[in-house]
């Protein structure tokens, strides 16, 4: 009984320094992985936390504004520099609308619209751009025919002036139209110099067959050659006009100047009757590669698959999808797989490609003949396992970079007064700016997962490549 | 690689676009400058449009300070810068900013390496303590260094070996340069790329990435007593160390002249450069104003002399403009490229430029002068507009020996411009080494 009992004192007290050990021995563990945790292991999220910096609710209100003559814009007022930006657009006067026998014209009007006008010929209209730092610029994609103004306050009747001029009085002078021809036609030589270009034209035409988008964008040598002031006057008669203009206004600029200005600049446009439409691209996504076989140093090759339309209810979930894959920066998937882990080429990646007849994924990347297989396997294999989902971890940060990136788009005025008019040709609502990151944290990793399911599908990635495919080593 | 070149041309331009008038009494960026004990360089330029900051770290040492047979070494180095420290590890750098919504980036030139954030305001912090991390603690593993080597392997494949415009550019500066360090690939060529070693990238970050050596430029939302804090706070305790030898860059004032001309499979168009070596700002502060003057007069924009006489006149060339990159640490670059209508052979071109060069210098007069300063002048403004810009071009000033005061001055130093200074430039420029160089098609191809 003694014994028990001081057996069992003894048992008692042993008990008790086991467990006085165990704490301390946890104490000292706990304390030097809590030393260790803030030392050795590095916590970025505490460090943003602890920033004297805080994030800002930063906003950029945007207002819609009309004309006297109803023409309405998206307005952005800033005093931060005496600097105005404006951004605008005609929709469908892109190269895919340029009419039959006439490719190449929009973009012929672009070059030439800064060439002078009836009021400002070419020399004087040169001149005061340079004299005043007036610059006046335009531009074609697919589907719209884009321009942009950027001036001074101090200078804003003139410029104002000057781009309604060119809107619609346009000298389109014999010398300068043969210039300018020459040198699109130069544009279509040099199209064949580089193989990124070459594989352009190729992917296009792979891919759109008889769709206008298979075009070339810079036009046909026989229709440059036969384009003249006839079919620009006619071309502008039917495109440029009211019922397809889109404005965005940003930066100095008082709300009552910028409806001035509105009717000032544009309101001697056209209104526009019926605009022709194209028909929808239909594109077979089977899995093919188009090659175009050549000697030269790398391989360029070009992926696409289907995508999906700026306001489908797939798109947040897919653009995070995508980011995950092979978005921007070099933390993707195949950008982790094919560069930072093995070394196979300089950059990979892919993106969302919105147009109007056709949506895509698409990517691409260089590399040697003899890394390319290998490289392309990977791609697909990427590819293929994003139909098996995404982790909580990689939906997050997906979801961080989008939002924590959200106020870099604000960084200059032009790309402020782009975004106005992207809002309105996408229709995103004039409180797109202050609902955006809404939009993306209203998605979940079921959204993302049940999307990738859907559109990263096995063997439904398209492909077109320039250069040596067959290398032996590659094999 | 070549993004400096562009970023400072770019700086160039957009400084060659500007309007004295409205500029005459205002600073241009209303920047602050200070040095930390260490000897490292700030300098912060407030920009409140939105809550957004541009980092940048300016290392003043480049392709131009590598050894013999180990080009490439800078660049490497460049890549290796994201592979990661004892605290931030392998590549996690790119995923810490990637998770906080950053831009990031960097770019070798022959004269500096520099790095870049651009971040929403609350992760400038965070920037700053990775940037300073990795500028003294960056560990080079072998894993890494190989497959890095790897990249930029396949990267020099694909910006210069794919387009025989870029293999011309080699080419035609090695013709130029010729022992000068500058005659040399940034890239290194893929011999060196593929014998160089660790130890080369690490001799080489031992020696030039030192406080010292070192400009960090903040721009953007920030005031300049946080800058300053900051800036202590996160560089204030990395301690400076001795800095290796830099290039010694030879002389090349004896005169000389060359014309090269390269004939390239896939070349469908001829075009024409000619380049003269001339003072750099470093150099020679005032003449590096004239030349800038003279590059505008002669061929910046479409109401240039040059472009006047050889596009709309005589219909020779659809397109020519003029550069001068004043920003280097050796000599100044001083540059005519044009593309020639079809038709011309290169001897043609080659003269038809010539005549218009010497006839446009002759027809300088004061109002021509006058009137080409001014439109260097208008616009500065813009430069306010975007952080990044701002960083940019300030960046690259102040590495290539710029002070606050002479940027801030810019327009000052053009106004100053004299027709006894320029007709000197002018005089200078055709006694220059300078070498023509024509990239034309294959035999039997029109170039039209």
């Amino acid at each position: 009984m003694v014994k028990r009992i001081y057996h069992k004192k003894k048992s008692a007290s042993g008990k008790v320094k086991v467990v006085v050990w165990c704490a301390v021995i946890f104490g000292i563990v706990w304390f030097s992985y809590k030393i260790f945790d803030d030392i050795g292991v590095f916590h970025p999220e505490k460090l943003v936390e602890n920033s004297i910096l805080k994030a800002e609710g930063f906003s950029v209100p945007v207002e819609e504004i009309s004309s006297r003559e109803g023409i309405t814009a998206y307005y952005f007022e800033d005093h931060t520099n005496p600097i105005i930006s404006v951004s605008f657009l005609f929709k469908h006067a892109g190269t895919a609308y340029d009419p039959q026998g006439e490719s190449g014209i929009s973009n012929m009007l672009a070059a030439l619209l800064t060439e002078g006008t009836e009021k400002y010929d070419r020399k004087k209209f040169k001149e005061l751009s340079e004299d005043n730092a007036i610059t006046i610029s335009f531009s074609t994609d697919k589907d719209d025919f884009r321009g942009s103004l950027l001036t001074l306050k101090e200078d804003q009747r003139l410029a104002f002036d000057m781009l309604r001029s060119v809107l619609v009085e346009p000298s389109f002078n014999r010398s300068d139209i043969k210039r300018v021809k020459e040198q699109m036609l130069q544009v279509l030589k040099r199209q064949q110099e580089y193989p990124e270009s070459r594989l352009a034209l190729v992917w296009a035409e792979d891919l759109y067959q008889g769709h206008p988008y298979a075009r070339n964008p810079a036009g046909k040598k026989s229709d440059i050659e036969a384009l003249n002031r006839d079919k620009l006057q006619a071309f502008m008669q039917k495109k440029i006009v009211k019922n397809n203009l889109i404005v965005g206004i940003a930066g100095d600029i008082s709300r009552q100047d910028a409806e001035k200005m509105l009717d000032k600049v544009f309101g001697g446009l056209p209104e526009g009757g019926k605009q022709a439409e194209i028909a929808s691209a239909r594109v077979f996504f089977d899995g093919h590669e188009k090659n175009v076989p050549d000697s030269i140093p790398q391989v360029v090759a070009l992926f696409s698959a289907q995508g999906v339309s700026r306001n489908h209810p797939d798109f947040y979930p897919l653009y995070i999808a995508n980011q995950i894959f092979g978005g921007s920066g070099l933390n993707s998937r195949v950008s982790k797989a094919a560069r930072e882990d093995k070394g196979l080429t300089y950059g990979v990646g892919s993106y969302l490609v919105i147009n109007d007849k056709s949506d895509l994924i698409k990517g691409g990347f260089s590399t040697t003949p003899d890394k390319y297989r290998e490289l392309k396997k990977l791609v697909e294999k990427e590819w293929e396992n994003m139909a098996q989902g995404v982790s909580e971890a990689e939906f997050e940060q997906a979801k961080n970079y989008m939002t924590a990136s959200y106020n870099l788009r604000f960084a200059s005025l032009a790309d402020i007064s782009a975004i106005l008019t992207a809002m309105q040709r996408e229709n995103l609502g004039r409180d797109f700016l202050q609902k955006r990151n809404e939009y993306v944290s209203a998605v979940t990793l079921d959204d993302v997962n049940e999307v990738s399911a859907r559109y990263f599908v096995q063997d439904k990635l398209n492909w077109a490549s320039i250069g040596d495919v067959c290398d032996k080593k590659g094999e | 690689m070549n993004k400096l070149w562009k970023s400072l041309s770019l700086g160039a331009g957009l400084l060659a676009y500007a309007s004295f008038a409205s500029f005459a009494e205002a600073r241009l960026f209303d920047m602050d400058e200070f040095y930390l004990d260490n000897g490292l360089r700030v300098i912060v330029i407030p920009n409140n449009k939105a809550p957004v900051v541009q980092q940048m770290v300016w290392y003043k040492a480049g392709s131009a300070d590598e050894q013999p047979g180990k080009g490439g070494s800078a660049h490497l180095l460049e890549h290796l810068m994201f592979r990661g420290t004892d605290t931030v590890k392998d590549n996690s750098f790119n995923k810490i900013i990637e998770d906080n919504g950053g831009e990031f980036n960097a770019f070798t030139s022959h004269d500096f390496t520099a790095y870049y954030e651009f971040v929403d305001i609350s992760r400038l912090e965070l920037v700053m303590f990775l940037e300073a991390d990795r500028m003294r603690n960056l560990k080079i593993t072998p894993d890494a260094f190989e497959k890095e080597r790897d990249i930029v392997y396949q990267e020099r494949k694909q910006v210069v070996e794919n387009r025989p415009t870029a293999y011309f550019g080699e080419s035609f500066s090695r013709d130029l340069w010729q022992e000068h360090p500058y005659a040399r690939p940034v890239t290194g060529t893929e011999e060196e790329i593929q014998s160089l070693t660790i130890d080369d990238a690490q001799a080489f970050y031992d020696n030039f990435y030192q406080p010292e050596n070192a400009v960090l430029v903040l721009s953007g939302d920030i005031s300049y007593s946080t800058a300053r804090n900051l800036a202590e706070k996160y560089y204030g305790s990395i301690e400076n160390r001795k800095i290796g030898e830099k290039a010694d860059f030879p002389k090349m004032d004896k005169f000389f002249e060359t014309t090269t001309e390269m004939k390239l499979p896939h070349i469908n168009t001829m075009r024409y450069v000619r380049s003269f070596i001339v003072p750099s700002f470093e150099q020679n502060k005032n003449k590096a104003f004239a030349f800038a003057v003279l590059a505008k007069y002669l061929g910046g924009g479409e109401t240039s002399k040059l472009y006047e006489k050889l596009v709309l006149d005589s219909e020779d060339a659809l397109t020519v403009s003029v550069s001068y990159d004043m920003f280097s640490r050796s000599y100044g670059l001083f540059t005519i490229s044009a593309l020639p209508a079809a038709g011309a052979s290169s001897e043609e071109f080659c003269q038809e430029v010539d005549e218009a060069l010497s006839d446009a210098l002759t027809e300088l007069t004061p109002e021509e002068l006058q009137k080409t300063k001014k439109r260097m002048l208008a616009g500065l403004i813009y430069l306010k507009d975007d952080p990044r810009d701002a960083a940019n071009i300030v960046g690259g000033l102040a590495a290539a020996g710029m002070s606050v005061e002479d940027i801030e001055n810019y327009d000052r130093g053009i106004m100053n411009v004299t027709m006894q200074d320029i007709r000197a430039a002018a005089d200078a420029l055709l006694h220059s080494p300078n070498v023509r160089g024509v990239l034309a098609p294959e035999k039997g191809k029109n170039h039209g």
